[in-house]
């Protein structure tokens, strides 16, 4: 994961996990091209493992689930429970924030 | 080293893809020239002093005769003012680690703050000082985040991305209001002397936004800063070290002068040095890169001076080949860290090799 762009990145106040996160991603299946953030925002609305750890990502066009690993810029297992922490996290704060139980 | 040409001669012949001696060569070397001032001065202590902030240009210039200046600082001087807290270590990039946006209501909130004071006023105080001190003899640009960039610092990237989903408008408010910082930040540095601003449209990224989104959240903002920018005398500049840069839209939209922009070699889809010339982005605009910033770090003088040559050897075939006469500048990608290890001979490394070898004959 830590190539030249991601180093990059850091250097401009955003964390490896944070690029992660934005950087789009093509579905294998359909081809929607789409970010974690994107997918944790729509096609995991309402689902109480989006705040649990969860590591996995859903095309919200052809709905299919996989796992963040299969995503191309993440690497490897490890990688792959940084993200799902991180973006859970982010996730939880978010619906907080804004008085909502963060798993509706 | 004398040269046929000064350093203004050919960066005025450059803008016009007149001929020129050499090519340009302008590695992004800003807080690590800090060292150069000789007393021991701190990143945090020259990221607070307009005056050691304009030494080091000035020094920068005396030892490695760059063809430009830029006044990069780091991308949380807005969301500091704004009211972030910004961590800012002893000798590292300060970057902001709490965030002021927890709701869609709080970029309501946001104010343009007083750019006569904070870090925006060192900024903009340190840039007219080397630009006073180098206008004569080097192109001088300023430099500074783009609002969707300064928001992004603000309220953190995913809950920007989250907000622009689900609560565009509140987005819109806020970037009006960045917008409205920007134009201040803008017609502040028309005052400085420097000749171009360099706007930071970091987001302006294949691999984050498409078309549709960055044009709804950036370019309408962005088209009235570049106005304002050539409305206050200055060339409009970009920077994005994108691995997808929106090439089409900020280099022949914007209508830029300078495009400096980096280039990841494991990213198929990463545009080079060649690529971005025989495209047409070259043809009237002087694109700017593209030495991995971290080769000034972990590589040999050896290895940067081959680095920078073999660069040197593609942007002239590619040049010629296009029928241009000197539009490339021979940078960084991206800032040269400004790391107590960087090794400064690296940058000398890179300016020498291609005042040797960047002469351009077809």
């Amino acid at each position: 994961m830590a190539n030249g762009f991601y180093e990059a990145m850091k250097r401009s106040g955003f964390s490896y996990e944070t690029t992660a996160s934005v950087k789009k991603y093509k579905c294998p299946y359909c081809g929607f091209e789409f970010s974690l953030v994107y997918a944790r925002t729509f096609a995991c609305q309402g689902c109480s493992e989006a705040i649990k750890g969860c590591p996995k990502v859903r095309c919200d066009k052809c709905d299919t689930e996989f796992f963040i690993e299969e995503m191309g810029h993440v690497h490897g297992k490890e990688q792959q429970r940084q993200i799902s922490d991180h973006i859970c996290n982010i996730v939880s704060a978010y619906h907080t924030d804004m008085g909502r139980t963060p798993n509706r | 080293m004398s040269e046929a040409m000064t350093h203004i001669e050919r960066g005025m012949a450059a803008l016009s893809n007149e001929p020129v001696d050499r090519l340009l060569v302008s590695p992004l070397s800003m807080g690590v020239q800090r060292r150069l001032i000789g007393s021991g001065v701190t990143y945090r202590e020259w990221a607070h002093d307009p005056k050691l902030f304009a030494q080091s240009f000035v020094e920068g210039y005396k030892t490695y005769g760059p063809d430009m200046a830029v006044g990069l600082m780091d991308l949380s001087v807005m969301a500091g003012d704004l009211g972030a807290h910004v961590r800012m270590d002893l000798e590292n990039t300060p970057f902001v680690d709490e965030h002021i946006i927890h709701n869609p209501e709080d970029y309501e909130k946001l104010e343009v703050p007083d750019i006569r004071s904070g870090r925006s006023a060192v900024l903009l105080e340190g840039t007219k000082g080397f630009a006073q001190a180098l206008k004569d003899d080097i192109i001088c640009a300023g430099f500074v985040e783009g609002p969707l960039l300064a928001l992004s610092q603000s309220a953190g990237a995913e809950r920007l991305f989250m907000d622009m989903y689900t609560n565009p408008s509140a987005v819109h408010g806020a970037l009006e209001v960045m917008t409205d910082y920007d134009a201040q930040m803008c017609e502040g540095f028309g005052k400085t002397g420097v000749a171009g601003l360099v706007w930071d449209y970091l987001w302006g990224n294949y691999s984050c936004l498409g078309d549709a989104e960055y044009h709804e959240f950036e370019v309408k903002y962005a088209n009235k800063l570049n106005k304002l920018t050539l409305d206050n005398g200055m060339a409009v500049c970009v920077h994005n070290c994108a691995d997808m840069p929106h090439l089409k839209t900020q280099v022949k939209d914007y209508k830029t002068s300078i495009y400096s922009m980096a280039w990841y070699p494991l990213n198929p889809d990463s545009p080079s040095a060649t690529k971005v010339i025989e495209e047409g982005y070259a043809d009237k605009c002087v694109m700017a890169g593209n030495i991995d910033p971290q080769l000034f770090i972990r590589g040999s003088v050896e290895k940067i001076t081959k680095v920078a040559s073999d660069l040197t050897k593609e942007v002239k075939t590619a040049l010629c080949k296009r029928g241009l006469n000197s539009t490339f500048c021979i940078s960084s990608g991206c800032e040269v860290p400004p790391d107590l290890t960087t090794k400064l001979e690296n940058i000398r490394a890179v300016v020498d090799t291609v005042k040797k070898e960047g002469n351009l004959a077809c």
